[in-house]
């Protein structure tokens, strides 16, 4: 079994959060601890590919949120990292070993917290600690209980006594208590009332900058994200549509009123260097056009029409600025 | 493992260990209290050896006493034997099916590094209890057997065979294990508790069969005035003038009788002595531990394998 990587302050530096996007990281400069080659999954011979030829690295030191909508395999992805589902074709990594050929020494790497809140409800917080220690042999129980008590959730209270906010916090505080490098969350958020969202984040960014630990946070609350996070995957339709930091996200969409597509497929639009990416509805249902250019026409595109525009541009395979953004 | 992973395996299933405990022990209770009593009314073999002449009044009173208590143990007997075979699905099922079906499998199997540590450390706490509690069914049941049938030496007699003493113990294990590696595999509770159920059924029904075959085949021949008690009675056959068995069906429409009712040949029964009685329990309580074995490697590896859900 390999040696976990190093932790606190011989880690990498952390960058997250918006305080440290002035200059955004260099994806390509990274040592990557997440990674997948031309990763596939398929539930079933005869049913349709949730992934396929998924090839996407996450950056070590990161908080990098994984965002799409309801089954274009974000949970997919995150538990086959951690072991719980074999690729269909390709392979994937963390810190270099395959879950599936090694999945101890993949788990030793990961702190997971699972999608829905995955507590014993017989058991008390205290005896979910004390479970966490008897089964991880390096599992920190001080961490965990400091993170629960620096939120007053009392340890003797039953799990099914707790709240949804602080049955996620106990789920995170057992994730920390791993000292495990990589964090993955799968969409810890999604039950979660917006102040409990705000402290849960609080949690994680604050244990990531002290651990110097690599976080992967599925979520489609995008102004969590905005908040939280440092870089940026997108899946749709089954595929990797963006992969960007928060930053680069931002500064490279621009939102143009209307509906682009046919100026776009015109040579005019492409001597401008228009380049459209997908047309969404807006808030009062009214057509928005996300193009890619980082001034000129339009106003900056804010994270959540990125996310959009690149969404809708996976569900019209045929819109002529997808296919031109696909091929680049 | 640990001692906190057993005390936390134990707590897991503390309702059900609890229910089936206080139930178990106290029908063992009961049991050995109503065997206690039999043996106390227990009437004068004279009185016991019935042979269609009239009893005296003391006797016929020392029997209705004693029939009496019998009569209130019956239930108790059936309830006994029942659970003994009922704990080992409900306890079995829940180990691994009800944490698929919770989702706590996700936790457990994401912070342990070990699906088979996590597996063991859930299953053998429990599988202890279990032989604790069918082996105390098992003496439970032993004593009224015991009690019931006073002129045999119950060490040497098939009476009550494969439903008291240590093999009670050793079916309720190997009861829980199926249930384990079925709660395994199906991963629901309700619809593993019913498979559990039909394959332990098929599976006691078919070994009680290959069981009775090889009984069988071991059987002795000894004359028919011999006293059987405690053998385990296999059939009555004809002993033909050259040595060899007859059964009924031999003789065609007769019958293998004269007409005045007299057997044309001498009658023999076939039995297995009650002397053999350790051989063969000894025999089955092996093949329902290699059984068991089978059935938690079936279970440890479908848990090492599948989705947590």
């Amino acid at each position: 079994m390999r040696d976990a990587p190093p932790r606190g302050k011989d880690a990498a530096p952390l960058r997250c959060g918006h305080r440290h996007l002035s200059k955004p990281p260099n994806h390509g400069g990274h040592v990557a601890i997440l990674e997948t080659h031309d990763f596939g999954k398929r539930y079933g011979r005869r049913r349709r590919w949730a992934l396929r030829h998924l090839d996407l690295s996450v950056p070590e030191g990161s908080i990098t949120a994984l965002v799409g909508p309801n089954g274009s395999g974000k949970s997919t992805m995150l538990k086959a990292w951690v072991g719980f589902e074999p690729p269909t074709e390709g392979h994937l990594t963390v810190d270099g070993i395959d879950p599936w050929r090694d999945r101890s020494a993949a788990l030793m790497r990961i702190g997971y917290v699972p999608q829905a809140p995955s507590l014993y409800r017989e058991l008390t917080v205290a005896e979910h600690v004390a479970m966490a220690a008897a089964y991880r042999p390096a599992f920190d129980p001080s961490v965990a209980r400091r993170r629960l008590d620096d939120l007053s959730i009392p340890l003797t209270s039953r799990a099914d006594e707790l709240s949804g906010g602080q049955q996620a916090q106990v789920g995170l505080a057992l994730a920390l208590g791993t000292r495990a490098p990589v964090l993955l969350l799968d969409e810890p958020l999604a039950s979660l009332d917006p102040l409990a969202r705000r402290e849960f984040l609080h949690v994680l960014v604050d244990a990531v900058h002290a651990d110097g630990a690599t976080a992967l946070l599925s979520s489609h609350v995008i102004t969590d994200i905005e908040q939280a996070c440092d870089h940026m995957l997108v899946l749709g339709g089954g595929r990797m549509l963006l992969d960007l930091s928060i930053a680069e996200a931002i500064s490279e969409h621009r939102v143009i009123d209307g509906d682009l597509t046919a100026e776009a497929a015109d040579a005019s639009g492409r001597a401008v260097g228009l380049t459209l990416i997908g047309v969404f509805p807006g808030p009062a249902n009214e057509r928005l056009s996300l193009v890619r250019a980082a001034e000129g026409r339009g106003r900056p595109a804010t994270l959540e029409e990125v996310v959009l525009g690149h969404l809708s541009a996976a569900r019209m395979p045929t819109a002529p600025g997808a296919d031109r953004e696909r091929a680049a | 493992m640990n001692l906190g992973q057993v005390r936390l395996a134990l707590r897991l299933h503390r309702f059900e260990l609890f229910a089936f405990g206080v139930t178990l022990v106290g029908l063992t209770v009961a049991a050995i209290v109503v065997s206690a009593e039999l043996t106390r009314l227990r009437p004068d073999p004279a009185c016991l050896a019935f042979d269609g002449s009239a009893q005296s009044a003391a006797c016929e009173r020392a029997l209705e006493a004693f029939y009496q208590v019998q009569g209130y143990g019956a239930p108790i007997l059936t309830a006994l034997l029942f659970v003994s075979l009922a704990i080992g699905i409900f306890l079995g099922v829940p180990i691994v099916a009800r944490e698929l079906e919770r989702g706590t499998a996700r936790l457990a199997w994401s912070i342990g590094p070990s699906r088979s540590r996590w597996f063991l450390a859930n299953v053998l706490p429990v599988l202890a209890i279990v032989v604790i509690l069918t082996y105390l069914a098992g003496i439970g049941i032993d004593r009224y057997f015991a009690a019931t049938t006073p002129n045999e030496d119950m060490a040497n007699s098939f009476t009550g065979f494969g439903l008291r003493g240590g093999l009670v113990a050793s079916r309720g294990v190997f009861i829980f294990a199926i249930a384990v590696a079925v709660g395994a595999i199906i991963g629901r509770s309700l619809p593993a508790v019913i498979i559990a159920a039909l394959i332990v059924t098929i599976g006691l029904v078919g070994g009680e069969r290959v069981n009775q075959r090889i009984l069988e085949s071991e059987a002795v021949v000894v004359p028919i005035e011999q006293d059987t008690a405690g053998a385990l009675y296999v059939g009555q056959r004809f002993k033909l003038p050259d040595g060899t068995l007859a059964g009924w069906e031999y003789f065609g429409d007769s019958g293998g009788y004269d007409e005045n009712g007299e057997p044309l040949y001498p009658m023999v029964n076939l039995i297995v002595p009650g002397t053999q009685y350790h051989l063969a329990e000894a025999r089955e309580a092996l093949a329902l531990a290699a059984g068991t074995l089978v059935a938690l490697l079936i279970a440890g590896v479908a848990v090492t394998r599948r989705r947590p859900g």
